[in-house]
């Protein structure tokens, strides 16, 4: 209870410093015009990105300055217990953000018992949709999966994962559409955006306010376009999501 | 008791796929499609392949990932012979009452069967 009291007598005397206070009322109103901004029906997947990033640095800057404001030089043992929380929630944050931007495309293969495929047909297929795209040809993993997934992985290692039980079920040309359809979240950087809304929504209570489960719904729908724009691969999208729903029954 | 009969155990498409890798030793599930439909069944190529990971997870069949044309396939195997698959069965039958009625089910098979459990 002492503990709990003495923070509160902290954060009330860091707020009631008049340029701290300002900087935290500023802060707060960042944080909920970007919720605002991202909520608008334009926003596309990169600005919304840029949004998020723009609303974690406000949502982070009073706790970094709160955190500074305790004089905290003499290490993080040596420091008061706000210091310690603030450090503690600023690390927490860059660990998620290294885990799930770094480590985890590191992980996937492993998950999945993936294998990298470099060459052969089916990386040809790859390779030539991407060129069409105007994308660098990202990697091709096969999962060891009886299911038919299929993912994709944005940002420093883009790659594109799909199931043996995918390339199973699928014709040629409806793996085009899903190769397609994956190539457009990558170049969307989707997958990096559901990683970041998972992030912000773990750190970021005002978050929850965004409608960002639309919005990805909504870049499910604008990876379907990409694939019914190249003519002759729009009745295979249909085809190959029916054997994929039939899946799910 | 009736020689491969596991549909009181396994559902009726399992049963059915798991009787055709019975008679057949190795299969792909295209090649199981095309089995079943010249039998005249109608059963989508995606209701096999989804089959045939379920009978995986229960560890009924084995499966290798071999190269082919389309890039991978998976070639499946039951796991031993018939009696290696009613253990398995029974086993996994014996684990769910086990867990669901715990010490009254460890004292039934006791009084029935005589032997620690």
């Amino acid at each position: 209870m002492d503990i709990i009291l003495y923070i509160l007598t902290c954060i009330w005397t860091f707020i009631s410093n008049p340029f701290y206070g300002f900087v935290v009322f500023l802060a707060i109103s960042l944080a909920i015009a970007t919720v605002f901004a991202i909520n608008n029906r334009t926003t596309n997947p990169h600005k919304m990105t840029r949004l998020t990033y723009v609303h974690l640095a406000a949502i982070f800057t009073p706790i970094l300055l709160f955190g500074g404001h305790m004089n905290c030089s003499g290490g993080l043992l040596a420091c008061g217990m706000p210091a310690i929380i603030s450090q503690f929630i600023l690390g927490s944050f860059l660990a998620t953000i290294i885990s799930v931007y770094l480590i985890l495309p590191m992980v996937y293969p492993i998950l999945y018992r993936a294998r990298r495929i470099a060459e052969g047909r089916l990386y040809e297929r790859l390779n030539t949709l991407s060129a069409t795209l105007d994308l660098k040809t990202p990697k091709l993993y096969v999962a060891d999966c009886g299911l038919p997934i299929s993912f994709s992985v944005s940002g420093v290692r883009p790659a594109v994962f799909i199931s043996v039980a995918m390339l199973e079920l699928m014709k040629e040309r409806e793996l085009d559409a899903i190769f397609v359809h994956e190539l457009t979240h990558i170049r969307n950087s989707t997958p990096n955006l559901k990683s970041l809304v998972s992030v912000a929504r773990l750190f970021s209570p005002l978050y929850m306010l965004v409608r960002a489960d639309e919005i990805l719904q909504r870049e499910e729908l604008h990876a379907d376009i990409s694939v019914l724009q190249i003519s002759s691969l729009s009745p295979y999208l249909y085809s190959a999501k029916a054997k994929i729903s039939a899946v799910n029954i | 008791m009736k020689e491969g009969k596991f549909d009181k155990f396994l559902s009726p498409l399992e049963d059915v796929v798991v009787n055709v890798l019975f008679s057949k030793k190795e299969l792909t599930s295209r090649e199981i499609f095309r089995l079943l439909k010249k039998k005249g069944s109608r059963v989508a190529l995606t209701s096999i392949a989804v089959t045939l990971d379920r009978l995986h997870s229960k560890g009924l069949v084995t499966r290798r990932m071999e190269t082919c044309r389309g890039g991978f396939r998976y070639v499946y195997t039951v796991r031993g012979n018939k009696n290696d698959v009613y253990r398995l069965i029974l086993g996994r039958t014996v684990d769910r009452l086990m867990k669901r009625f715990g010490p009254i089910a460890a004292s039934y098979f006791n009084e029935k069967f005589g032997k620690g459990v």
